[in-house]
């Protein structure tokens, strides 16, 4: 009997309203200031586009591709004559939410999310050095679960410089939930579900936020311990990001005899 | 060998020791940066006080980078005829500043039949101008609107440079505005290049 009760009511799982264990670990395994499986992948392209890659967080999948700097004639969109505009198309399988919901080129959050990943990168391209020319980045979601928006801009970072376009900085991106008074690290759909969700785009080398986004409203002080969790989530999330770039480059270097043949 | 590879935003030095050359920026505190991925090349400058020693550093992308220049108001571009109407000629252009930019994928110009040649304008017949398959040589006037760039031949540098008659042939110029083909010696018009060659009967 005194066993029982000792394992029932303070199990090592978290309970259904329960985010983070008394032993300091989240329903998935892991803890508090933990981010989730993070995979990517250069150099996916077909040959079309100028530059792609894939990343998968957790669950969240999410291939880009970048086309360009290439001409803008054609497309209705406006084109400035002193630099290059960057336009951010969005698109989600029907299936990548978990229920049957397809959506389309209108639908609000996909064009706000589209939105946001331009205001990123606008700033963050040297477009002055492309006149005239404007930049697509393609983005397809395959599955969702949780932190889309960060997903979408580590993969359009991915592309980019995949695509070699001038950039001052990485992107990275990462939520944090803050969920029944717990702060948890780029949460997944259950997570988030459950409370605010802020995402951060940092560029780790030059040291600036690029984006904040908040889904609800949380108290104001503990925004300041949100925005440092996110921060250390970024640097993982950047880690992960320059490994892959690093060990991508020592392959194409390495392909082309290790001499410097191929750049 | 991977501490020459840079990536996007990594530090290179101080702007008062290094010149930010092709794929390095500066940015606002003076660090000086790579911008895209690539080897680190520094090539030491010559010293002006004899002391301080500064160099141009470059982050070389090579291929895999290309260079997509938009054609630019002034420069001459090669392009080729798509299509032609009395009033105006469709092309598209292949390369700019002055054929050494090779674009990636074409984008569109149009020549308006004023533009074709200095003089008597108003005469221009665009189909004794130019034909649809022609490589030709123009000055960007514009940049025209959304859809193309507005583009002029009317200089004696500018024209067709290569052209093929009606049986296929190659044509060689024979005046400003006649070619001839090779093959059949018929002759057929053409606003013709001058062309800087010395090998070409048109520079003598």
């Amino acid at each position: 009997m005194a066993r029982a009760s000792a394992t029932a009511p303070s199990s090592a799982r978290p309970g259904r309203h329960e985010f983070l264990s008394p032993e300091g670990l989240r329903a998935d395994g892991r803890r508090q200031a933990e981010i989730r499986r993070f995979i990517c992948k250069l150099e996916t392209t077909d040959g079309r586009a100028d530059g792609a890659a894939f990343v998968a967080q957790g669950n969240t999948h999410v291939a880009a591709a970048v086309h360009g700097p290439q001409d803008p004639s054609g497309s209705t969109r406006k084109m400035a004559h002193d630099r290059a505009i960057i336009v951010c198309e969005l698109a989600m399988a029907p299936f990548a939410m978990g229920e049957w919901n397809p959506r389309g080129p209108s639908d609000r959050m996909l064009t706000e999310i589209a939105a946001m990943v331009e205001a990123v990168f606008e700033p963050l391209v040297l477009t002055h050095l492309y006149p005239g020319s404007q930049i697509v980045i393609q983005l397809r979601v395959a599955q969702v679960d949780g932190g889309l928006r960060c997903a979408c801009v580590n993969a359009a970072t991915l592309a980019l410089i995949d695509a070699g376009v001038a950039m001052r900085d990485y992107a990275c991106a990462c939520t944090v939930g803050h969920v029944q008074g717990t702060l948890l690290l780029d949460v997944s759909a259950v997570e988030d579900g459950a409370g605010a969700e802020l995402s951060v785009a940092y560029l780790p080398k030059v040291q600036r936020i690029a984006l904040t986004h908040l889904s609800a409203a949380i108290p104001a002080d503990e925004l300041g311990e949100m925005l440092d969790l996110a921060i250390g989530g970024c640097k993982q999330v950047y880690d992960a990001l320059d490994g892959h770039v690093r060990e991508h480059m020592r392959l194409v270097a390495a392909g082309y005899g290790g001499s410097n043949a191929g750049f | 060998m991977a501490d020459l590879v840079a990536v996007p935003g990594e530090l290179l030095g101080r702007r008062e020791d290094l010149v930010a050359g092709a794929g390095a920026y500066v940015d606002e505190d003076g660090g000086v940066r790579a911008y895209v991925v690539g080897l680190v090349r520094r090539t030491p400058l010559p010293s002006v006080d004899g002391r301080t020693q500064t160099a141009t550093v470059c982050v070389d992308a090579g291929a895999s980078v290309r260079a997509s220049l938009m054609p630019n108001v002034g420069e001459i571009v090669v392009c080729k005829v798509v299509r032609i109407n009395p009033r105006v000629a469709n092309v598209e252009i292949m390369c700019t500043a002055g054929g050494s930019v090779v674009l990636h994928e074409p984008c569109a110009g149009i020549i308006r039949k004023e533009d074709i040649r200095q003089f008597d304008r108003d005469a221009v017949e665009m189909f004794k101008s130019v034909r649809p398959g022609d490589v030709i040589n123009a000055r960007v006037l514009s940049l025209g609107d959304s859809r193309s760039y507005v583009l002029s031949t009317a200089e004696n540098e500018l024209g067709v440079i290569l052209a093929r008659s009606v049986s296929g042939a190659i044509m060689v110029p024979l005046t400003f505005e006649e070619m001839q083909c090779p093959k059949t010696l018929s002759t057929e018009f053409r606003k013709v290049a001058r062309i800087r060659d010395e090998t070409s009967p048109l520079s003598q």
